[in-house]
């Protein structure tokens, strides 16, 4: 230890370290009063001061491009979408001993079994109130006390199985609890993310140390789940409901249904029917036994509960009532996740468990209470004030930094809703070595720890969890919304062997049925998938339409540019041109192309397609190989690239270049990872479709608009079809009207022929029709049309050319096969993806949807989520 | 000893839609619950189209009977009627000057009550905003002098209401809001019910929302006509020492034995007759009808139901 310290010092007041001064009056983490380094932080510290200053730096950047690539963010609100911002992690960990934890993990064991306790007293016959050991209106005014979430059939099952506790370390080294996440607890997903990212940052470290592995807690998760379904199904199926891709920490739920093996739904793929909630999938209805919900409560179920939300799905209450879906957390779990509860614990604790609560919460008084509420405004500049309830958004007021009007301003709003309102203690949180651009400094830390019912019913805790530390050294709040950052907490004592068995799941083998159908897909990721492949297609045809517009006319010549160059011109950047864009300058034309293509408020650009592409890969998240999803990353970074270039055209062809290869690349590697399943088959009849959309467009924009079979054209066309290397192996000459024809609409082999790709699409129809049973379905007929039209088609009449300026067989053929794509287009998102079940907008008949009276603020559900 | 009235009640709302709905999901306050001065002898509820499932029946935290089943059967119509037999006593009122001084109350109520009387307390169901609590106190503070029994002055309240507003079909819906009602001072019985809840919730006392029946006497000479009656809805006032007493703003006077009972709870949302989310349907079209008809009435029926009423006669008296 004297060596390490010895170390540490020179490392403290070293480069990096420089200035790392705790400040009076606060715990630190890593330094003692007297300089010393605290245990467990011996070896830790060592190899960090052991790094030069590079070192740090590799492996900062290595964390980071670990953290983009598993594309790990949480959104904060009011950005839009393309500013999600990526976590932000720090690379020095939490440091926790072996001792220290099995304290904590006792004490916060014994607190789940307490709240779980309440929680079922609350639910159930609410006798805790009757006995006057709560305030009764400290629950009835909880805007998470729903009363048709109270049942005493409740009380018989266990109410809380996950369950987050935020602890503040105070300045006399105890922790203390500062809050309980009973609604939708979250954090799980971000921390098993945060120790997979310093796995590739300190992978030495972490094994010769002996961290304690956080992936066995999963698995007790998994079982945990698995036990709770109604009348113990032996393979029941469990769904994650999320909010959806716009929920700030949605990159969470996705992860969590990866690494629990579920499915990840939106309230739009369940539905209830008599009393059972069902998944809504191709092969139609599954029965879904366990909904692990990150909804919160309130808009769960738009019959019951409010009856404003398009997050919930109708049903979901009774059917919980019911018996026949655990729902976890059991509705109304929230009405616990109060600090107004704190005071009452240790009494409750006593009563409920004939226990000394073993760790106390950050001192509270509840102002709905008079004696308390003098007491807490006696007091107010030394208090924090707080909301009583989570719903009730407000920052905590710190009263030793207010000015005396402020001061009169809480007193008013205290007094005027009272019960809305906590005092609670200063804590000052202790501090943790944090990396910023100025080398380590201490910063104020809240850590966070999670647990879970495990298959005995027990608790699993974490052995590990996600530590909150606040944007800069004087901040006293930490908070992802306001530019904090997360660290990952090592818990000491594991062994040093990748361990598997750690855990109680470790003794549980399952045996998993071998399945092969991906029938069971729910409708709505079918459709993502469908959409993820025609705009990869739709990107790459814009970006090769652009690029072909940009090489056809050397650069040089294009202020002498002819009028039928500049039709030619027109005829490629349509898609990107204001549809009013009359013949300009040729130069004008392609820098107005090039705008508009990268303008986000150009809803057919290209921005929009690959932005498009995004959203749809987004919502797949769960599905899709990690080498997939980095290839999704690359096309939207070529893209940024592309967006950042200067507008010449010789700079901007190597981005599109980078955009295309990026987009075949993430062709590849979809259509190399994804099961040959009903999955791939939407993603390819959505690329094929899309491709013979852009075809006929293409022809559409170019060949007939000519007058006659201009040289320039064709060639153009060959380079945008990628067709010129073939047409030149086979025929060895400038390209003709014939020749090229064959290949862009009749040539089976050619992947660029309408032929082919029609028939591709047929191919998918019909193989997806098994779903739907004998009947041909309007998309069948429309393909096998649309197919049998090319493929009869004589390309000799095509390409005869009529005296009046025109080819009639050629533009009927074009705009027949326009339509019937369109239709198409239609008919497959009908047929698979709007009908399945009853799809749609639910509307509420019979009572207010909101109260009338209520001037609520706005208190979305996308505002109110649990902070992780 | 005060005799019982008996009513057969039918309740049959109707909807038609636009196009079809594919899925609903409903929940019913249509059964006739118990009372301190109220019997439901028989209820059976039909449904049109049928559901798969039959509905599952259950009791909620404020004693209301709630009916919930969904029908997956696409449909452009659905209709649900509640048939049912009550037996009603006059309910007991006390003496209004006895009663605990209005401004002794919100101290006195006692702590460790259960959910469904806290639940009705002034705490959990506040007037928000504050100028529209504020308003509502100005309207209702003539009633409330400092000291004045709490049943006097909620009647006197009542009573003022019933004088000042004006019952009006047709000018507001249930989601009109109270200050409309409250500038306008017309309405229906529905608006005049919430109205009153805010006034008492204003001042502090506890009060709740009671949806249900009131039988009507056809104009003299006249055949009653089927359909012809409404659902109805007042107010109950906590009285310390004595219980909830019920009070009808839209007549002006407590509840009697015409009033009878299908559910309560904190506002029109806990006791919604009946109410779903469908998907599909596009527009609707609603109609609701209800017929009370009071037992003596029917010919024929009248000895044998009476007779039949006054063997099942509780040992409870109010």
């Amino acid at each position: 230890m004297s060596d390490s310290s010895s170390a540490m010092h020179d490392w403290l007041s070293g480069p990096l370290g420089l200035g790392y001064s705790p400040a009076e009056g606060v715990f630190d983490e890593l330094v003692s009063p007297d300089g010393d380094v605290r245990s467990g932080w011996g070896e830790i510290s060592d190899f960090l001061a052991g790094l030069s200053t590079d070192e740090w730096v590799r492996r900062w950047q290595q964390g980071q491009q670990a953290l983009r690539e598993q594309g790990v963010t949480y959104n904060v609100y009011s950005d839009t979408d393309r500013d999600a911002p990526a976590w932000r992690l720090d690379p020095v960990p939490m440091v926790v001993t072996a001792q220290e934890w099995t304290t904590l993990a006792t004490a916060l064991t014994q607190r789940a079994n307490l709240l779980d306790l309440v929680l079922r007293d609350l639910l159930g016959n609410q006798q805790l109130l009757r006995d006057n050991h709560l305030p009764a209106s400290l629950i009835t005014g909880h805007p998470g006390h729903f009363m048709s979430c109270i049942d005493p059939a409740m009380a018989a099952r266990p109410c809380l199985h996950l369950y987050g506790a935020d602890l503040a370390r105070a300045p006399d080294g105890h922790w203390r609890v500062m809050m309980d996440r009973t609604e939708a607890p979250s954090g799980f997903g971000y921390a098993l993310a945060n120790r997979q990212i310093l796995e590739r940052v300190f992978p030495e470290l972490l094994r010769s140390v002996g961290v304690r592995h956080v992936r066995a807690f999963y698995r007790d998760m998994r079982a945990g789940l698995h036990a709770i379904a109604p009348g113990g199904k032996a393979e029941p199926r469990i769904v994650l409901l999320t909010p959806g891709f716009r929920n700030e920490a949605y990159f969470e739920h996705a992860f969590m249904a990866r690494h629990l093996g579920c499915t990840l739904a939106e309230a739009d793929d369940l539905t209830v029917r008599g009393g059972h909630v069902y998944l809504k999938t191709l092969d139609g209805l599954q029965s879904v036994d366990v909904i692990l919900r990150r909804t919160d409560t309130a808009w769960c179920d738009p019959l019951e509960l409010r009856g404003d939300s398009t997050l919930g799905f109708a049903g979901l209450v009774s059917a919980a009532r019911q018996g026949n879906v655990t729902v976890v957390n059991s509705l109304g779990s929230g009405v616990v996740e109060s600090p107004g509860l704190m005071p009452f614990l240790p009494g409750l604790c006593q009563r409920l468990l004939g226990e000394e609560l073993k760790m106390p919460s950050v001192a509270t008084w509840w102002c709905g209470q008079p004696i308390e509420r003098e007491q807490v405004l006696a007091q107010l500049d030394r208090l924090v004030v707080k909301p009583a309830f989570p719903a009730d958004r407000g920052e905590p007021v710190f009263g030793q930094t207010i000015t005396p009007a402020g001061r009169q301003t809480i007193a008013e709003r205290i007094r005027s809703r009272p019960d809305r309102h906590i005092g609670q203690e200063y804590v000052g949180l202790s501090t943790a070595p944090t990396w910023s651009s100025h080398g380590l400094e201490p910063r104020s830390a809240m850590l966070r720890v999670m647990l879970c019912r495990n298959r005995r019913g027990g608790w699993s805790v974490m052995p590990g969890g996600m530590v909150r530390v606040a944007p800069d050294r004087r901040g006293r709040v930490v908070s992802m919304q306001q530019g904090g950052g997360s660290k990952d907490v090592w818990v000491l004592g594991g062994n040093s062997v990748p361990a598997t068995a750690e855990g109680d799941g470790g003794t549980h083998r399952e045996v998993t049925e071998i399945r092969r159908s991906d029938g069971n897909l729910p409708s709505r990721t079918a459709d993502s998938v469908f959409w993820l492949g025609r705009y990869q297609q739709r990107a790459e045809a814009q970006a090769l339409r652009l690029r072909g517009a940009l090489t056809c006319i050397d650069e040089r010549l294009l202020p002498q540019a002819t009028e039928a160059e500049k039709a030619v011109l027109q005829g490629l950047l349509a898609g990107h041109l204001a549809p009013d864009a009359g013949p300009a300058d040729a130069r004008k034309l392609l820098t107005m192309a090039g705008e508009r293509a990268f303008s986000p408020d150009v809803p057919t650009g290209l921005h929009n397609s690959i932005e498009q592409l995004y959203r749809n890969a987004g919502n797949l998240r769960d599905r899709l190989s990690q080498d997939s999803w980095l290839a999704v990353d690359r096309v939207r970074q070529a893209l940024q690239a592309a967006e950042r270039a200067p507008g010449r055209q010789n700079l901007l062809l190597p981005r599109l270049d980078d955009i295309i290869y990026a987009l075949r690349a993430l062709g590849g590697a979809l259509n190399d990872t994804m099961s040959r399943g009903y999955g791939w088959r939407f993603h390819d009849l959505g690329r094929w479709l899309e491709r013979a959309q852009q075809s006929v467009d293409l022809i559409a924009a170019t060949l007939l608009r000519q007058d006659g079979d201009n040289a320039l054209v064709l060639n153009a066309l060959l380079d945008i079809s990628d067709c010129a290397v073939t047409y030149r192996a086979r025929y060895l000459s400038e390209p003709e009207l014939l020749p090229v024809l064959d290949l862009l609409v009749a040539d089976l082999e050619s992947p660029r022929s309408l032929a082919h790709q029609l028939e591709k699409m047929r191919d998918h129809v019909e193989a997806l029709s098994r779903l739907r049973g004998p009947l041909l379905g309007e998309d069948q007929r429309l393909a096998i049309a649309a197919f049998s039209a090319v493929r009869t088609a004589d390309i000799n009449q095509l390409g005869t050319w009529h005296p009046d300026g025109s080819w009639p067989l050629l533009e009927q053929l074009v705009e027949y096969l326009q339509s019937q794509l369109y239709a198409l287009g239609n008919a497959i998102s009908q047929r698979y993806f709007s009908h399945v079940a009853g799809r749609g907008a639910q509307i509420a008949i019979g009572g207010f949807d909101t109260d009338p009276d209520e001037d609520t603020d706005d208190d979305s559900p996308d505002t109110d989520e649990d902070e992780p | 000893m005060t005799e019982e009235l008996l009513y057969r009640i039918r309740h049959r709302t109707a909807y038609r839609y636009g196009s079809q709905v594919l899925v609903s999901q409903n929940l019913l306050h249509l059964t006739p619950r118990d009372t301190l001065n109220q019997r439901c002898l028989e209820s059976s509820i039909l449904i049109l189209p049928s559901p798969a499932v039959a509905p599952s029946s259950r009791t909620d935290i404020f004693g209301n009977i709630v009916q919930n089943f969904d029908i997956d059967t696409p449909h452009k119509r659905f209709e649900v009627t509640s048939t049912s037999r009550v037996a009603v006593l006059p309910p007991s009122v006390p003496d209004p000057d006895g009663t605990p001084a209005w401004d002794a109350v919100p101290e006195s109520m006692p702590t460790g009550l259960d959910a469904e009387h806290h639940l009705l307390h002034a705490y959990s169901a506040r007037v928000e905003p504050q100028w529209l609590a504020a308003a509502i106190r100005d309207y209702a503070a003539p009633s409330f002098p400092a000291g004045r029994p709490v049943l006097a002055a909620g009647l006197d309240l009542t009573q003022r209401m019933f004088r000042d507003f004006a019952y009006a079909p047709g000018t507001t819906t249930i989601s009109t809001p109270l200050s409309t009602v409250l500038r306008t001072r017309r309405g229906v019985c529905q608006d005049f019910a919430r109205l009153l809840i805010a006034a008492f919730r204003c001042m502090g006392l506890p009060a709740g929302y009671v949806s249900g029946y009131l039988v009507t006497e056809p104009p003299k000479g006249q055949a009653r006509l089927v359909g012809a009656d409404q659902s109805h809805a007042w107010v109950r006032l906590h009285v310390p020492g004595w219980g909830w007493v019920d009070l009808d703003p839209t007549n002006g006077v407590p509840a009697g034995q015409g009033h009878i009972t299908v559910a309560w709870g904190r506002d029109f949302r806990d006791v919604v007759p009946v109410k779903g989310v469908i998907t599909g349907g596009g527009e609707h079209d609603l109609k609701v009808e209800v017929d009370v008809i009071p037992e003596a009435e029917i010919a024929g029926a009248a000895h044998a139901a009476s007779g039949e009423a006054s063997s099942n006669r509780p040992d409870r008296v109010a």
